[in-house]
């Protein structure tokens, strides 16, 4: 069963670039604090640590060296470590935070007064058929396999969905030689436009960007603007890929229908906040209509209501990486003054840091809101079309329960199973909101979030087994007879 | 809402409400239902779905037994499986507490046996060696309690009972009638029947009557799909465990372990230690679970009152208003306990008695 609670005085869950950060800062004050993720480094999804050997650097986005820095920033602060854990569930005592977690195969519990989430960002998944062929991924999961594993996704790739990840993935894939079929983005030149005044206020982004189109244009890699993937075929693997135009809600307008042969499609419409450890938590939610998603109630601080909890980063709304390590300061400074400890910050750090981070996710929140699905999605879905893979939940079957008057998450949850596999509806919950409100036309923000469930990641049942003695059960008082 | 009133509303839409809105409108009466989230959301539709008679009490074992058909009848539109069930201990003092507790249900009505041990390696070879007694009853089973709103709801409609979703109560005035006020919405019944489960006693308290409820906070768990592990529904002696496999591989493991949470205050929410008791009791009792992954955990109200007997009559001080709720085993005697009230309310002797809410609650 689980060792004696380790204690600490904070405890941050992710080490992305803001619970990294989050974490160096707490140290720094001189507070005892425990840094747990899933990963076996710290970085992130957008910095993730090579698994694989590699040049000594970095030589990838976004800067080069980036995550490595951090890194080793993070080895010479006095912050322990838990990697390669997963916290599985978390429990608000009095005044104290139980986090529940298996590592080594093993259960371990640490407790702290004060816990920051830094659960970071999921992709966003719109089912299209024959998106469960092998060889089909997500575009930021695309990026995760190239960075960690230095591994392309396939031979012959199609990049499709919406938002600056085309780009991005289409960078990663360009440096390391591969081949790209397509870039199918649903977005038109004029959305771009719509929101590309936002990158005036980080030109050194607005180079980035713009390197990464002109590399795509340098190559002549077919970009096809304002189109969405019709569909993907193949035998047992992606084969093809039927692409062709759609209109301003992005439903297909059966014009400019072109097929392109590839082995792999990487396909994503941007990353919708961590929720489910806040939603447990008992923080509010609120719907962000720019973005399209549900997200934790914080202030610019990352405090929710709940006393002593604070999130920071993309899990308290996408922002980014670079605004994600300012709210972590900010959640910091803010956790100096309430403890009455002296913070290194001076008065003009923390304007300095208030700026760049009101302009970082004023980015953040442009870039993501290029991706955020439109209802036309979710008209042309045929029958037999999967919508929830873990449990082969085709759309048919959503809609005949959605027609039968199931008319909320939970409900369609229960009697379709969409939502009830390992993936405990990461993938499909979204999208199946999404097909709700489509049905029903009624307004996303109307469509209230499935329940949340613990445990937030599988828990394997040998791991909290270990050393079972039948003896310590308390099982003294039987049900009434 | 300025439409003539229904003969009655019912606050509820849970199995109670439900199966009590059907026998009614056979009974001719016009009937609201008025439920806070979707039908069968609550304890009814996230309980483990066990239907045992041998963890029932025995004097609810008539209404078990009764409503153990009609579940069977019910059938695949709830995913009804009679799969026997076995109860085990594994102490002496467990043993001796299975004996005379079955023996007491067995004369009560439900066939209940004894199994050797030979017997129970054969019903289940998966099991623990460490068995000490076994009782198997063939009448046990289970069903899926996900499908019971989206059962009920189908049931509801054919039957022309009016459902009103998603309107939580939050107020309730007694006149000629009942008027029951859900957000923006108002809804009028001459008669007021309450079958909110937890929500009773905030419901009652609208009408000015303190009922003495409890609500329990327990958990069930699921894991992912698995091979063929097991066959029948397992309970323990002390009735801290049910486990069974599903049709599609998952196993369900409850038992009542508790969390926290308040109704008013929203879900509940599991509590780790107690929790780990319960799984850990699970994979003692069948060693290859410790190949599984637990899913999801979560945990529902039973509302009880300190006689652990259900409420199933009127709502006390009140002529036309009734309350039914706080059944020990609800999953399994609701359809069956619905019946009977709505006979009641349309004023036909029930065929077996009801449960005053207004009697003395003392335990003895």
């Amino acid at each position: 069963m689980a060792e004696d609670p380790l204690l600490f005085d904070v405890v941050v869950i992710g080490a992305g670039p803001a619970g990294a950060v989050a974490a160096m800062e707490v140290s720094r004050l001189g507070l005892k604090v425990a840094l747990i993720d899933e990963n076996r480094a710290a970085g992130g999804q957008v910095w993730r640590a090579p698994q694989v050997f590699r040049d000594a650097t970095d030589r990838k986005f976004p800067r080069p060296g980036v995550g490595e820095k951090l890194r080793h920033a993070l080895a010479g602060e006095n912050v322990t470590e838990f990697f390669e854990a997963r916290v599985w569930h978390i429990e608000a005592h009095d005044d104290q935070y139980v986090c529940s977690l298996t590592k080594d195969e093993k259960a371990q519990t640490i407790c702290a007064d004060i816990l920051i989430l830094a659960t970071g960002a999921q992709e966003r998944v719109v089912p299209i058929s024959g998106w469960t062929l092998p060889g089909v991924m997500g575009l930021a999961a695309s990026t995760a396999l190239m960075k960690g594993q230095d591994l392309l996704p396939g031979k012959q790739i199609v990049l499709a969905g919406a938002g600056p990840l085309l780009f991005v993935a289409a960078h990663e894939i360009i440096s390391r030689g591969g081949t790209i079929a397509a870039i199918v983005d649903c977005n038109r030149p004029s959305d771009w436009l719509l929101w590309a005044f936002n990158l005036a206020l980080r030109p050194d982004q607005a180079l980035l960007g713009l390197g990464w189109l002109r590399e795509v244009l340098w190559h002549g890699i077919p970009y096809l603007s304002g189109c969405g993937v019709y569909g993907i075929t193949g035998n047992g693997k992606v084969q093809q890929v039927r692409v062709g135009q759609v209109d301003r809600q992005w439903k297909r307008t059966q014009k400019r229908i072109s097929s392109f042969d590839a082995d792999a499609v990487c396909m994503g419409f941007g990353l919708t906040p961590a929720n489910e450890y806040a939603q447990h938590l008992g923080v509010e939610l609120q719907f962000d209509k720019q973005q399209g998603y549900w997200r934790p109630i914080v202030d610019r601080f990352g405090l929710t209501s709940r006393t002593n909890l604070y999130i920071v980063g993309d899990a308290a709304g996408v922002s980014g990486a670079l605004a994600a390590q300012s709210h972590a300061i900010s959640a910091c400074e803010r956790i100096a003054q309430i403890k009455g400890l002296s913070s290194k910050s001076g008065a003009a750090r923390k304007l300095y840091n208030a700026a760049e981070y009101t302009i970082a996710a004023q980015l953040g929140r442009a870039m993501n809101a290029l991706t955020k699905p439109k209802p036309g999605l979710f008209t042309d879905f045929a029958d037999d079309d999967i919508f929830c893979r873990c449990e082969d939940v085709t759309a048919g079957q959503l809609d005949a329960a959605i027609n039968a008057g199931n008319h909320t998450l939970d409900g369609l949850k229960s009697v379709t199973r969409c939502g009830m596999g390992p993936c405990g509806g990461r993938f499909c919950s979204d999208a199946a909101g999404r097909m709700l409100s489509v049905r029903l036309n009624k307004p996303l923000h109307d469509i209230a979030p499935a329940s949340c469930r613990t445990p937030f990641r599988p828990l394997p049942l040998a791991d909290i087994s270990k050393d079972f003695k039948y003896e310590d059960l308390p099982l003294s008082k039987p049900s009434p007879l | 809402m300025s439409r003539s009133p229904y003969d009655i509303v019912i606050v509820g839409g849970g199995i109670m409400g439900c199966a009590s809105a059907l026998r009614l409108a056979e009974h001719g009466l016009r009937v609201a239902v008025v439920e806070r989230a979707a039908l069968g959301q609550g304890a009814s539709g996230v309980n483990a779905g066990t239907l045992s008679l041998q963890i029932k009490r025995v004097d609810l074992m008539q209404y078990a037994l009764r409503g153990h058909d009609l579940w069977a009848r019910f059938g695949d539109r709830v995913g009804f499986v009679r799969s026997g069930g076995l109860t085990l201990a594994f102490t002496q003092q467990e043993a001796e507490l299975l004996c005379t507790r079955m023996k007491l249900k067995r004369e009560a009505g439900a066939p209940i046996a004894f199994l050797s041990k030979a017997e129970l390696e054969k019903v289940e070879p998966g099991i623990t060696g460490d068995v000490m007694a076994a009782s198997w009853c063939g009448e046990d089973g289970y069903s899926n309690s996900s499908l019971t709103g989206d059962f009920y709801r189908q049931c509801l409609m054919e039957a022309g009972v009016d459902v009103f979703e998603q309107q939580q109560v939050t107020r309730i005035e007694h006149d000629s009638g009942f008027e029951i006020t859900a957000g923006r919405n108002t809804y009028r019944g001459r008669r007021l029947l309450l079958a909110c489960g937890a929500w009773l006693k905030s419901a009652a308290l609208m009408l000015d009557v303190d009922l003495p409820i409890n609500a329990r906070v327990n958990t069930v768990s699921v894991t992912e799909r698995m091979p063929d592990l097991m066959t029948t529904v397992i309970g323990h002696a002390t009735g801290l465990l049910t486990m069974k496999q599903k049709p599609n591989g998952t196993v369900l493991i409850g038992g009542g372990w508790q969390g926290v949470g308040s109704p008013d205050a929203g879900r509940g929410s599991v509590v780790a230690p107690n929790l780990l008791h319960n799984l850990r009791l699970a994979q003692h009792v069948l060693p290859a679970l410790g190949g599984a992954r637990i899913l999801r955990s979560w945990t529902g109200y039973e509302a009880n009152v300190p006689d652990f007997f259900p409420l199933a009559g009127k709502l006390p001080g009140y002529q036309d208003a009734y309350v039914l709720g706080c059944v020990r085993g609800g999953y399994t005697i609701g359809p069956y306990l619905g019946q009977l009230m709505g006979d009641y309310v349309a004023g036909v002797e029930p065929e077996l008695p009801l449960f005053d809410p207004a009697r003395n609650f003392q335990q003895n």
